[in-house]
């Protein structure tokens, strides 16, 4: 037990800030309510230095308790994105006009970002079932809550009921699938479920119960990422969040899905995908095809700026899975290794996605402004700073060289090469091709158009602060990836069991003991 | 008569499980769409304390001892929503909560 608390420092500070900035969003003077969003502040940036320990707490959890071992990095990432989403949601949740903010819910509201922080720092670490059921929770609860009440426009209200009941329902799949799971393993720890995979794999007798099991989990847990099958909710629920809000679902479910479905891909060994015909690799290639066509497709005939974000989160979901497909890589060629190929997209998507978000959250000085394409018309005549920024953001998630999302790409299709899934990579490529046009929509907008009306934009220092971070990460280790690239290194280690080669069920006859 | 077996109780489970998904799918209404969610989450209920009698071992049975804990919590947030959702419109027709399209 102490064993395992001295590992969760940066996660024990972000949930007792979240408790204690919950319980200040109750005061009834108005200055110790406007203190909650500093205290989330310093609270994530404490976190984030625990996740570097700098406190002298260990970082490594115990390998051998671990099938997949990716603990730093998703924390330092959570950390590190938690902090920049605060900064960017500095005046939440606001209700109409700029400085008339309702801070009624300000507590609450940062409360629930640390306590999904807090989760999304913890799922590198999980190493049960159970365990990753309760996270994927502790991820998922708050964030529903924090669309329903971020602001009082009733579409808010509509997509924080529409991501709710969905949500629920995946859940009740993915657990549907972690049951089948216990019930193959007879044991709900990671280690344990691997081991019987390896064990079934090599006297070819995979029953039919584990295999739904494992697919079951994953296409569950894929609506966390936003993937096909269940990825419609998603224009409706970052249309209608507040853009911070927004800002904060493509990070904090996107990323604890990812690491989820790892996991449960890990369960099987990463190799898979040398086993051609199986399944788990054909359903994966599925869902990473559909996902970044029908995401980019749709994304074109969209206008509001929210819902082309959205399409194109899907779109980037669809790319990361295609690490996911190509698989563990061979130990002498790290450039093929998929999963890192992925974690590292994961962190690039989350700052160059929150640097979008945080310059469309400073252009919305009004409530109901800048949703539409016409509403950032000609922004670069007002506000050239903003602008480059916002434009320097998009080309990164367009992929242009010299930005972390040509580094992430670059890494994918080298893994998906390398692994012998060419179609993939070529599919990929005219992907990041056909989403270049409506990025380039937006930036269009911007520049070629003149203005429709006066600007109002949002002040706040920290939202700037966020942006600048944001864009100057993109750039930086667009040319330098050498820092985020060792991290992400390290989180691939160590390999899973041996490859798994999953044949077609036989039925295994299952008596209830008495 | 045979005696019941572990794939009875399994199919039980699936059963409920195909239940909620299908009620999910045709019911309109949010409350009852939200039970068929909780039906759901029965039938995994059931399929884990099967698998854990049949084991042998307790971690089935504190799976779904957390498993009820969130559900729990999940039916507080439903309520909660549904009530803010019917003060704003006086109607829990999930077909007439449809201002976004596209």
């Amino acid at each position: 037990m102490e064993l395992h608390v001295k590992f969760l420092v940066p996660e024990i500070i972000l949930l007792v800030a979240a408790c204690v900035v919950t319980l200040l969003g109750l005061a009834r003077a108005d200055s110790t309510r406007k203190m909650t969003q500093l205290i989330a502040a310093l609270a994530t940036a404490l976190a984030f230095a625990a996740s570097l320990g700098l406190f002298g707490n260990p970082i490594a959890v115990p390998q051998s308790t671990h099938v997949f071992f990716n603990s730093q990095y998703i924390t330092i990432l959570a950390c590190a994105i938690g902090f920049l989403s605060v900064l960017s949601s500095w005046d939440m949740p606001a209700r109409g006009e700029p400085g008339q903010t309702d801070s009624n819910y300000r507590g609450e509201f940062f409360g629930m970002m640390l306590f999904s922080l807090a989760g999304v720092a913890m799922i590198g670490k999980v190493n049960d079932l159970i365990w990753l059921f309760l996270v994927l929770e502790l991820v998922s609860i708050p964030t529903y809550i924090m669309v329903a009440t971020g602001r009082s426009q009733i579409i808010a209200q509509e997509a924080g009921v529409k991501y709710f009941f969905l949500g629920a329902l995946a859940a009740a799949i993915f657990l549907f699938g972690f049951s089948y799971l216990y019930g193959f393993a007879g044991s709900t720890r990671f280690v344990d479920i691997a081991a019987a995979f390896t064990a079934a794999s090599t006297s070819h007798t995979v029953p039919a119960l584990a295999l739904i099991g494992l697919l079951m989990a994953i296409i569950g847990i894929s609506y966390k990422i936003a993937a096909v099958p269940l990825h419609f909710y998603a224009p409706d629920v970052y249309q209608g969040a507040a853009t911070p809000v927004t800002a904060f679902l493509a990070f904090a479910p996107k990323a604890a899905g990812f690491v989820a479905i790892i996991s449960i891909v890990s369960l099987t060994g990463f190799n898979y995908a040398s086993s051609t015909g199986s399944v788990l690799q054909t359903l994966l290639t599925v869902m990473a095809i559909l996902t970044m066509t029908l995401g980019n497709v749709l994304a074109l005939l969209q206008r509001n700026i929210k819902r082309i974000l959205a399409y194109s989160s899907i779109a980037h979901s669809g790319y990361m899975l295609v690490g996911l497909v190509a698989g563990k890589g061979t130990p002498d060629s790290p450039m093929s290794d998929g999963i890192t190929a992925t974690l590292f997209y994961l962190g690039g998507y989350a700052v160059m996605n929150l640097g979008a978000f945080a310059m469309l959250i400073y252009l919305q000085g009004k409530a109901d402004a800048g949703e539409d394409l016409d509403d950032l018309a000609g922004v670069s005549k007002d506000h050239p700073a903003a602008a480059l920024l916002f434009t320097l953001c998009l080309f990164s998630l367009i992929g242009m060289p010299a930005t972390i999302g040509f580094l992430g790409k670059l890494y994918i299709v080298q893994s998906a090469l390398a692994s012998g899934h060419g179609t993939l990579a070529v599919i990929v490529v005219i992907n990041a091709a056909i989403a270049a046009a409506y990025y380039l929509k937006i930036v269009a907008a911007m520049y070629l158009r003149d203005p429709l009306y006066p600007f109002v934009v949002r002040p706040q220092f920290p939202l700037k602060v966020a942006a600048l971070v944001c864009t100057f990460a993109v750039i930086v280790l667009g040319i330098m990836p050498a820092p985020l690239l060792n991290v992400t290194n390290k989180a691939g280690l160590p390999s899973g069991p041996p490859a798994v080669h999953i044949d077609m069920p036989t039925p295994q006859p299952l008596v209830l003991g008495n | 008569m045979s005696q019941i077996e572990l794939y009875h109780y399994l199919a039980v489970g699936a059963i409920l499980f195909g239940i909620g998904l299908v009620g999910f799918m045709t019911r309109r209404n949010l409350i009852m769409m939200f039970l068929c969610t909780e039906i759901m989450f029965q039938g995994v209920a059931l399929n884990l304390i099967a698998f854990s009698r049949f084991h042998m071992n307790p971690a089935g049975q504190s799976f779904v001892i957390f498993l009820l804990s969130i559900a729990a919590s999940e039916a507080a947030l439903a309520l909660g929503l549904v009530v803010l959702l019917f003060r704003r419109r006086e109607t829990l027709n999930a077909d007439e909560w449809s201002e976004m399209q596209g």
